[in-house]
């Protein structure tokens, strides 16, 4: 128990996530007499797996189009499907992050590539920066709700559920959720004194352009329609995804060779280090799953006799509170091992229960003081952290709303 | 591949995810050196510069205790795999320790990171920036 109470001031002194989980586990290891090989053991079997290999995989292929270029294209044609009406330019930005979302399964990635594009395209066209900031950063947390999504193929693997199945619950949350976004984004856009002037983008779209753009747009269909209709596992589009984006990369946005290895290089590094903590927080729920946490846990809750109602909204305000503090796959990894016998126990569908937790993540990317997608948004914008907070409260709130009609959703089933 | 030419070549699945293995921790550990990995930074925002300063050597001091142990671990792990004749399960079959010595590597390339790290911290009064994670 010592060696699990040591996680939290680890983690608080700014240790990596992924070490402190590692060492939390190594502590429990060398106070139990267990073999020291053990932490190597079980850091190696954790990434042993087909599955694993779909979080590089989307990892580059979003990595590669946010680089290349391709989300000027898309956003500049989704401006020519949308039109150039007021409040038009933030329900661009809405389904330019959806499509985005369709591909490459990380809110920041998704918020960083769309909202390299669009924040100084709102800003030039008059949209308030608080808005503008806020709204991307919002709406960039689709890329976990809306398949393919890292958190979701990482749930799978926690709680042994199919990931297809997972993708299957989570598209129509995920496109209700951007419809809403949709409907919120226009209706603020419109209140807000904007002069709607030509986009100087559309203007100047060549066909060329416009042709990558479609290209780009294409891939989601080809990804999630393969998935839908069985041609092809998580696994196959992930590669699909790569492949497509690597030839987009090279031949149609003739990125340099060196720069293509600068961008692959990247793409790696921050695979590695998800995948990291993924490999520590396995060692974690070695310690979690020896020390019999679940079932103190599972004893404790059904000794209140709480209703599974109860029991949904309660773990949701716990989720948020953690969201504040800890990153999202870092949260399901450590709670989900955790949690899984006592969602059984209150017979909540896990798959439904996915999508609640990830929505809870989406909030919880967009809330300080560890909200990924502020620091991401505020880093490209140059906006304070704090002004880009303000900037997400009136979603944030849409969100909240959403989360709650879901909870009763699941709660119901 | 296997849908349209109903081709697919053996065990390539096995081959990739040990491949992905490699380069995570070989990544992981590049990423120590970078000092770019996913923390709470939350104590280092708000603790002036001499609280900082001790924050920073107790981090880096632990991963190196940390990456020493992983070290000796991945030996250990790697030693009783050879001891065991331990080969991998499925279409490819290798040798085993192949595919772990990867921890012990990364282990020793974690521990140079963060003690290379905390040498220019005490001593150089220099800290590695993180780098951009998207």
């Amino acid at each position: 128990m010592i060696s699990l109470v040591a996680l939290i001031p680890l983690l608080i002194v700014g240790l990596p996530v992924a070490f402190a989980l590692a060492m939390t586990g190594w502590l429990y290891l060398a106070i139990s007499g267990v073999p020291l090989s053990t932490l190597s053991s079980q850091l190696f079997s954790s990434l042993n797996s087909s599955t694993i290999v779909t979080i590089p995989l989307f990892i580059l292929a979003a990595d590669l189009l946010a680089r290349c270029g391709a989300t000027r294209d898309l956003a500049s044609l989704v401006t020519r499907v949308v039109g150039n009406d007021r409040g038009a330019l933030p329900v661009v930005a809405v389904l330019s992050c959806t499509v985005f979302a369709a591909i490459c399964g990380s809110s920041a990635a998704t918020a960083a590539a769309i909202g390299v594009v669009l924040i100084p395209e709102m800003i030039r066209k008059g949209y308030s920066k608080r808005f503008s900031v806020g709204l991307i950063a919002t709406a960039g947390g689709l890329g976990i709700l809306i398949p393919p999504s890292i958190p979701f193929i990482l749930y799978g693997m926690i709680t042994e559920t199919s990931v297809g199945q997972l993708f299957n619950a989570a598209l129509l949350p995920g496109f209700l959720l951007a419809g809403l976004l949709c409907i919120a984004a226009y209706i603020i856009g419109r209140r807000l004194p904007v002069e709607v002037v030509a986009n100087a983008d559309m203007e100047e779209l060549e066909p060329g352009n416009a042709m990558r753009g479609l290209f780009l747009a294409f891939l989601p269909v080809i990804v999630l329609g393969g998935i839908y209709l069985g041609l092809f596992t998580p696994v196959e589009a992930a590669t699909i995804s790569a492949v497509y984006a690597i030839a987009l990369t090279l031949v149609a946005y003739r990125t340099s060779i060196p720069d293509f290895f600068k961008f692959v290089g990247a793409a790696t590094a921050t695979s590695s280090v998800i995948l990291m903590i993924l490999a520590g927080a396995s060692v974690f729920g070695y310690v979690i799953t020896a020390e019999r946490i679940p079932h103190f846990l599972f004893e404790w809750i059904s000794s209140q006799d709480l209703t599974k109602m109860v029991f949904l909204f309660g773990i949701a305000a716990v989720f948020i509170v953690a969201g504040m503090m800890l990153e999202v796959l870092s949260i399901i990894l450590i709670s989900m091992p955790i949690l899984l016998p006592i969602l059984l126990g209150y017979e909540i569908n896990v798959v439904y229960f996915g999508i609640l937790l990830i929505l809870n993540m989406e909030i919880a990317s967009i809330t300080p003081p560890i909200g990924l997608n502020l620091f991401v948004i505020s880093s490209i914008s140059k906006v304070p952290v704090k002004e880009v907070f303000l900037g997400t409260l009136p979603f944030v709130l849409l969100l909240s709303i959403y989360l709650i009609a879901l909870i009763f959703w699941v709660g119901m089933m | 591949m296997r849908n349209t030419i109903s081709f697919s070549i053996v065990g390539i699945d096995q081959i990739v995810t040990y491949l992905v293995i490699w380069s995570t921790f070989l990544g992981a550990a590049h990423a120590t050196i970078e000092n770019s990995h996913i923390r709470m930074d939350l104590l280092d925002q708000v603790s002036g510069p001499k609280f900082g300063f001790f924050l920073n050597v107790l981090v880096l001091s632990l991963g190196s205790v940390f990456s020493a142990g992983l070290f000796l671990s991945g030996i250990l792990l790697v030693s009783e795999s050879i001891t065991l004749k331990e080969m991998t399960i499925g279409l490819v079959r290798i040798p085993l320790w192949y595919v772990q010595i990867v921890m012990a590597i990364s282990g020793f390339l974690f521990f140079v990171g963060s003690t290379r790290n905390l040498i220019n911290l005490v001593v150089y009064k220099t800290s590695v920036k993180g780098s951009e994670i998207l």
